[in-house]
């Protein structure tokens, strides 16, 4: 099958560097094409999600609050964002 | 499976049963296009594309295009961009900008001729192409991550792992760490959890949740007295899951939120009418576990009688609530999740007082609303 037939159109060739295309020629020229290997993971790391054992959802998503009756904050479970109210007749001595 | 023609469409079409039975989804509006290698060249120069690649996804016509045959390219451009072009909120806008950008390029260049050369000036002079640059940019790692651990799962599921641990071995240092942890993320907690964690839209059905449960808590979910599915469901909302044991303990994130309580905080919650039991209690789906148990609990929460306690207890916790919002007025977050329970507590004390058993917390605000309105009416009416 001809290139031009997958593509479904065909842009004029003039010259050996210069292709003109016209307007119906517009849908096909993506602005932001995404290409395989066109990645640098390691300039991100800092940045961006990390997946590690220890925490697997990724720490900026995390608000990793556990408050018991009083407010207090304490630690993480699963590595999930943990924002936990505990049940039972609220003491209004203690927690207030 | 090495032996298969390489991309044929009764392959594809296996990929994409595997992905509506595991998300309720499969590629629909992804298009692909297969280009022989001798042509890649010329095809990518044409079009001011880089020819080093060896496949390209077009988010403006949702297009994969790939080297014929190569199947590492169909796994990342096709199914890997495609989907999460179609299936995430990321995906999704990147195609928005870029049929925003298409309606201005017609206008500018309807009725003539044009280079790439041209088209790059007036892109890089047109703020629609300076957003989708940014959003671009700014996401490829979502994007890439995305395809790649696309072309580990596809590999994985299709027995194509020596194929991808060729590609691995060639990746530097500070890549394989990253793709190690998407991979061992995947690994730990399941495919599910994976496309969910990198934002792919949920259909959430009780079995489905069943799943992605027994993948992330294991044996434990079995030491459980019940699980239930409720909330908005929406695909872009987090799931929410209510479960009722010991053990299992709760999960938060973006995307999943599992809130659990013992049998005997079940038992006081149902006593007390506590919003935070009957909410899910009386709204949420079945997913696991001893269903007559449940229905009990439900049975009791229709037949008991409202109690002054019971009153109190949601006046106290609407009130607590209250005090947690204004001790985080610095976190978004907390301070709405907080001022939202204090509004549901106090709404349901409201109902209960007038008798009025409510378990949806739409209905407890809009009866909080009509019961502020019918006091201000009546203090206009004693002020004229």
């Amino acid at each position: 099958m001809q290139l031009e037939n997958l593509m479904g159109y065909q842009p004029r060739v003039q010259g050996i560097q210069t292709t003109y295309f016209v307007a119906r020629d517009l849908e096909n020229l993506s602005a932001s094409a995404l290409y395989n290997g066109d990645k640098d993971y390691g300039k991100f790391i800092d940045e961006s999600i990390r997946f590690d054992d220890h925490e697997p959802y990724g720490e900026h998503l995390n608000y990793e609050v556990k408050l018991n009756l009083t407010g207090e904050k304490s630690g993480r479970q699963l590595g999930l964002t943990n924002v936990h109210i505990p049940f039972g007749s609220p003491d209004v001595k203690s927690g207030s | 499976m090495d032996d298969e023609p390489p991309n044929h469409p009764e392959f594809i079409s296996l990929i994409n049963e595997y992905y509506q039975n595991l998300l309720g989804y499969q590629l629909e509006q992804t298009s692909l296009q297969q280009i022989p290698e001798s042509k890649w060249e010329k095809f990518s120069t044409q079009r001011g594309l880089n020819p080093n690649s060896s496949g390209i996804y077009l988010p403006r016509n949702q297009t994969a295009v790939i080297q014929d045959g190569n199947q590492l390219s169909l796994f990342h451009e096709y199914f890997g961009h495609g989907l999460y072009c179609e299936q995430s909120l990321l995906g999704r806008k990147l195609i928005d900008l870029e049929k925003k950008l298409l309606e201005e390029e017609k206008i500018k260049f309807s009725n003539k001729q044009f280079t790439l050369d041209d088209l790059d000036n007036f892109r890089l002079q047109n703020d629609i192409f300076n957003e989708l640059d940014n959003f671009r940019k700014q996401n490829l790692i979502q994007y890439e991550l995305f395809a790649t651990w696309t072309e580990y799962l596809l590999c994985k599921e299709f027995n194509f792992k020596n194929k991808f641990e060729k590609k691995y071995d060639l990746f530097c240092k500070e890549d394989k760490e990253v793709v190690d942890s998407v991979v061992n993320f995947s690994e730990s907690y399941g495919n599910l959890a994976m496309f969910y964690k990198l934002g792919l839209a949920r259909r959430t059905t009780p079995e489905r949740v069943k799943k992605l449960l027994e993948d992330i808590y294991g044996e434990k979910l079995q030491e459980v007295k019940f699980i239930l599915l409720y909330g908005s469901k929406k695909p872009f909302s987090d799931i929410d899951v209510f479960m009722i044991g010991e053990n299992p303990q709760e999960s938060h994130s973006d995307w999943l939120d599992v809130k659990m309580q013992s049998p005997r905080n079940l038992k006081k919650g149902i006593e007390n009418f506590d919003v935070r039991t009957l909410i899910p209690l009386m709204n949420g789906e079945f997913i696991f576990g001893d269903e007559k148990y449940f229905e009990q609990a439900k049975e009791q929460v229709l037949s008991q009688e409202i109690t002054n306690e019971s009153i109190k207890h949601n006046l106290k916790w609407s009130a607590r609530m209250q005090r947690l919002r204004n001790e985080n007025l610095n976190d978004d977050f907390l301070k709405n999740k907080f001022e939202k329970y204090s509004q549901t507590y106090l709404a349901n004390a409201l109902a209960l007082k007038k008798g009025k058993k409510l378990f949806n917390k739409e209905d407890l605000i809009l009866y909080s609303q009509s019961e502020v309105d019918i006091i201000e009416r009546r203090n206009r009416k004693n002020a004229t």
